[in-house]
Order: C-alpha cells, then sequence, then structure tokens
C-alpha cells in the first residue's frame, strides 16, 4: 500500500533558557513512523510528548534537526510548496481563522491560497461547508460562530483545495462534548470519502474509536504501533477493577504497592463518594485474595471485577504514567 | 509571476473586506488625518500669513505635499505593523506560512490594501487644500506619477523590514514609532534638506524618501522631467536596493525560523 508518510530516524532539539542557562533539550528522539494511504493513524501522548512539533514538521513549519521526512512521496526540505499543496493543516489550539470575515469569505481566500480554479470555487465552498454541516451559516461572519462552529469551519478550511492528507492535531481538544462529537463525525466523514488522516491527540477514546493503527509517543519517543485492538489485546483480560470510597483511595494505593502491584488507572466511580481503581496486573493474587487484603487493611470495597483493558490501561502499562494526572 | 500576482490580489480584497469590519481604520483615514494635517496649515495661512501673498501660499502648499508623502509612508508602515501584529495574535499567522504561496506577495497585497486608502484620503487632503487657498501650481503628471509609484514600492519594502522585525521582535510598535520619527528628521519633511548641515545630508541622500518627498513637490512646479532625472535614478536605484535586501533578508529569516523553532516554538 502506498505511504502517504515516512519518518526516518526523526530528531528534533531546541534551545531553552538564556544567557548562562541556556541549554539543549531534545523534544522528538528517533522517531520512525509511516502513515498508509486511506488509514487514521491516531498519535497519541500526553501534553509535552512532542506530538505537535512532529506535526509541524511534517507540516512544513520545521525543519528537523536530524532524520528525513516525506510527505506524499516529496522531501520536506526540497519540495516545500508540493507538499503545502497536497496536504490539509490544522494545529493545535489554534482556531486560527479570520473572525471579520464570513465563513464564505474564509473559504474564498483560502481558494485562492491553494489555488483552486476560480470557476469551481464557489461548488467546492459549497460542498466542504456541506461536509462540515456549516452551509447554511456560509454568510454569517466568523466572529459569531461557536467554538465547535469555528473548529468545523477550520477543518473546512483544511479541505478547501481537496487534499488527500489531512494532518489534524488535537481537532476536538477544548470542545464541550456534542462539538467533539461532531468533529469526530467529521473526521469518519472525510476518511470514508478516501482522505488519509494523521490525527494527534491526548483523548484516550477518541484515538480508539478513531483510529486505525495509532503510534503512542511519549518524552519525545515512540514506545508503541500497531492497531487499537491488538494493543489492547496484548493487555489479556483481566484487568482488575476495584471500586472503594473516596476516602479510602490513598489507603488502598499503599497496599496495592506494597503487593507490587504498582500499575494502575484511577476512574469515577457510580457517584461523587466512590472511585475505581483499575489494575493492570494482579501478578500471582486471585481477586478473592485481593479482596481480602484489602479488606483486612480497613478498605470497604464496593466491588471488584475483571474488565477488557480500554486504551487508557495500555498507556498505563507502556509508560507508568497516569494519562493527564502531571503528564 | 502570475501567481505572484494573484496572491497578491486575493491578499488585498482579503485586506479591504477586513477594513469594512474596522470602522476605526475608516475614521482615521477619512476623518482624523485630513483634519491633522489640514487645520495646522489653515491656520498658519489664516492667521501668521498673508493671506493673499501668492508666496507665503506656494509654500505652504510646497510644505503640505512634503507632510502628505511622510504621512503616506509613515501611515501605510504603520498599518503594516498592525497587520501582522493581528495575525500573529490571532494565529493567522500560522495559515500563511503553511499555505503554498509566496509570503512576501501575500504581504504586500494587504498593505497595499490601507495604502490605497491613505492615497485616497492624502490625495483629498491635497484637492480641500488647493481648493481654499489657490496656490499657483503646475502639475507634471508623469514625474507626479513616477514619484508615487517609486514611494509606494519604498513602503512596500519598508513594510517587509516591519514584518521580519515583528515576527522576530513581537512588539515592536514603539521602536517603529521612534525610528521612523528619526527618519522624518533626515527626509527633509517640513525644510529642504540643502539647508541641513552637511554630515546629516550624507545620511538623507541614502534615503530614497528625500528624493521621493523632492521629485513629489517639484511634480507640482512643473520641473521637467530631465531635469530631476538624476533624483529619479537615485531614488530608483536606493528603492530597489532596500527592497532586494529585505526579499534577502525575509527569505534567510524564514529558514532561520525553521531551523531554530523561534517563531513556531514546540
Amino acid at each position: 500500500m502506498k505511504r502517504v508518510l515516512i519518518c526516518e530516524n526523526v530528531v528534533r532539539k531546541f534551545m531553552v533558557g538564556k544567557r548562562e542557562n541556556k541549554r539543549e533539550i531534545t523534544v522528538l528522539n528517533n522517531i520512525n513512523l509511516e502513515v498508509k494511504c486511506g488509514e487514521i493513524f491516531g498519535l497519541l501522548g500526553p501534553n509535552g510528548a512532542g506530538k505537535t512539533t512532529l506535526m509541524k514538521i511534517i507540516s512544513t513549519l520545521l525543519y528537523p534537526t536530524e532524520g528525513n521526512v516525506y510527505v506524499n512521496g516529496y522531501d520536506i526540505f526540497t519540495d516545500e510548496k508540493k507538499i503545502k499543496r497536497s496536504i490539509g493543516v490544522l494545529l493545535a489550539n489554534n482556531r486560527s481563522i479570520y473572525l471579520k470575515l464570513t465563513a464564505k469569505e474564509n473559504l474564498k481566500f483560502f481558494c485562492n491560497l491553494y489555488g483552486v480554479q476560480r470557476s469551481i470555487q464557489e461548488e467546492r465552498i459549497d460542498t466542504v461547508l456541506k461536509t462540515v454541516n456549516l452551509l447554511e451559516r456560509k454568510n454569517d461572519y466568523a466572529e459569531n460562530f461557536s467554538n465547535g462552529m469555528l473548529q468545523r469551519l477550520n477543518i473546512a478550511r483544511t479541505i478547501v483545495h481537496n487534499p488527500d492528507f489531512l494532518i489534524l492535531d488535537e481537532p476536538s481538544n477544548g470542545l464541550d462534548p456534542n462539538a467533539a462529537n461532531d468533529v469526530r463525525n467529521t473526521i469518519i466523514n472525510l476518511n470514508n470519502m478516501g482522505t488519509t488522516i494523521l490525527l494527534t491527540t491526548h483523548n484516550m477514546m477518541e484515538a480508539d474509536i478513531l483510529s486505525n493503527r495509532v503510534a503512542i509517543i511519549d518524552k519525545g519517543k515512540i514506545i508503541s504501533e500497531g492497531d487499537p485492538e491488538t494493543l489492547k489485546n496484548s493487555l489479556g483480560n483481566n484487568i482488575c477493577e476495584i471500586m472503594v470510597k473516596r476516602v479510602d483511595l490513598e489507603n488502598a494505593k499503599n497496599v496495592l504497592k506494597g503487593l507490587y502491584i504498582d500499575k494502575f488507572n484511577i476512574i469515577s466511580g457510580d457517584d461523587i463518594n466512590t472511585l475505581r481503581i483499575r489494575v493492570l496486573n494482579i501478578n500471582k493474587y486471585t481477586l478473592q485474595e485481593i479482596n481480602d487484603i484489602l479488606h483486612a487493611n480497613g478498605i470497604e470495597i464496593k466491588s471488584i471485577s475483571l474488565h477488557k483493558p480500554m486504551f487508557e490501561d495500555v498507556f498505563i502499562n507502556l509508560t507508568g504514567k497516569v494519562f493527564g494526572k502531571g503528564d | 509571476m502570475e501567481n505572484f500576482l494573484k496572491i497578491f490580489l486575493s491578499s488585498f480584497i482579503k485586506q479591504i473586506k477586513e477594513f469594512n469590519r474596522y470602522p476605526n481604520f475608516y475614521l482615521k483615514s477619512l476623518f482624523y488625518t485630513p483634519i491633522a494635517i489640514l487645520l495646522p496649515f489653515w491656520f498658519t495661512i489664516r492667521f501668521f500669513l498673508n493671506n493673499n501673498d501668492v508666496n507665503s501660499i506656494n509654500t505652504s502648499f510646497t510644505l503640505l505635499l512634503g507632510v502628505i508623502l511622510w504621512n503616506f509612508i509613515y501611515f501605510s508602515v504603520i498599518e503594516a505593523y498592525n497587520i501582522i501584529s493581528r495575525e500573529l495574535n490571532t494565529d493567522t499567522i500560522y495559515l500563511v506560512f503553511l499555505a503554498p504561496i509566496s509570503k512576501i506577495a501575500w504581504l504586500l497585497g494587504a498593505s497595499f490594501a490601507p495604502s490605497i486608502m491613505f492615497i485616497f484620503s492624502l490625495g483629498i487632503v491635497t484637492v480641500i487644500f488647493y481648493l481654499i487657498t489657490q496656490p499657483v501650481i503646475m502639475i507634471n503628471g508623469l514625474l507626479f506619477i513616477t514619484a508615487l509609484v517609486l514611494t509606494v514600492i519604498l513602503s512596500w519594502s519598508m513594510s517587509l523590514g516591519v514584518f521580519i522585525l515583528t515576527i522576530w521582535l513581537k512588539r515592536i510598535f514603539n521602536i517603529l514609532n521612534i525610528g521612523l520619527e528619526i527618519i522624518a528628521i533626515f527626509v527633509g519633511v517640513l525644510y529642504p534638506v540643502s539647508h541641513i548641515p552637511s554630515f546629516i545630508r550624507v545620511i538623507s541622500y541614502c534615503i530614497p524618501l528625500t528624493y521621493g518627498i523632492s521629485l513629489f513637490r517639484q511634480s507640482f512646479v512643473g520641473v521637467n522631467l530631465s531635469s530631476v532625472g538624476y533624483e529619479v535614478l537615485a531614488m530608483a536605484l536606493f528603492t530597489l536596493f532596500y527592497m532586494l535586501i529585505s526579499i534577502i533578508f525575509f527569505n534567510r529569516f524564514e529558514r532561520r525560523l525553521k531551523q531554530n523553532g523561534s517563531f513556531l516554538q514546540y
């Protein structure tokens, strides 16, 4: 299958600090990545993992310190304009659109920037606005749009020149659940129409739902790659979920650490007073034994059961870190 | 070249559309600027000079022409700064860097929009002043157009410099303002360059605007193009030189941004 993106041994270093405190930090460390034609590839990692830096390199905004990147067969060092014509880019935390222009005026401007023929511009603008469900608002000023609508207009902006490769950096970040769902549906629609998508996110559920394949990046390194199901199945079917009272959490964690069980994830319980501890590996212990040990330490257990792994469990298993907490 | 012109035109049209939504811009160019320029000259003639003295009126008109051209450069450069600052503040600058276009064409198109507006508004000021004071003038159309076109190109090269400085240093308004005021001292906005000390004059003659103001004034007193040929040539060469320097610096600067990541920090 044709490869849309190839990253070979990509390293990116930055100088930080001033004068005597100046030092070099490595944000991307030997990244090797391939995205195949027609897939949604999820790049998953916590804040500061290097996702956005990699996106900026792929979209030709930055040069790598070392390594090579080929997009649609073009080299980022020598074929910058060809790459830019063949991709659509949406950067993280960037609702950048001209707010003083209407949706249509914005898209017309980008049609001109990307060389869309004047004779087909009107039709193209209507098509992309329909794709992102904004056709009826095409003559409204962007400044009157909600965050979700702006994000959809931004996606329309990225596809107005009909690119076959889309780079979406945290497209649902900061949106309410409904708006985030709208954006996800738009991404699925675009992929169904044949667009290859590179998606970065720190939303596990989003990566799980949307991606055909994912790579997990942490501290500038790709630590795992594969399709979501295979990665989840690699943990087996024995994720132990223990529901305890919120006040017992610290005590329960200490007891589990005493049993050399140190990879767990905390998620909300049935109500505000309870929490679920998802233990990735219960070692040699049975559910009954864990139940008894916790009980003997004065911890009231609401329930204890085995579950299928979630994507978040995969990340915790690989990095030992809880997502979104101190990352 | 065709693509360059297309981007120039798109950027120009987009900027005009955006200005329609910024009433302050029209207020400044059509109301504030004309009054701020016209009133001092009108008062000077009315209260300090003889209303019927043709020489006084002609001298005032000559001074006004320098002020008009200076204001055109000043406002065009400041407005170019405003455009880039707005793009930086709203993050839309990324969109320009992501697109397969000449950033120079984009900038020139965007900064030409306010320039046209200022040419229009300052033109009105000149006509109003002429109608009120009735100076004796003899316009050399060819010289007038030549001076104006070269000044517009000069404003572009200065805008390009402002583009580089704004992206590099972010907030440069105060530096820019002081810089422009210093240039105003050298180029003879309110006095003939021939009357300033010779060691300052050396600098004056390296600034193309000095020739622009001189040519602009001379185009209203019927001077023949051939008799100011060397000034036209000097202005054209200096403008071209600064334009080339700006383009070379801009291209180097863009490469450097990508290498050190200072603009597009991780």
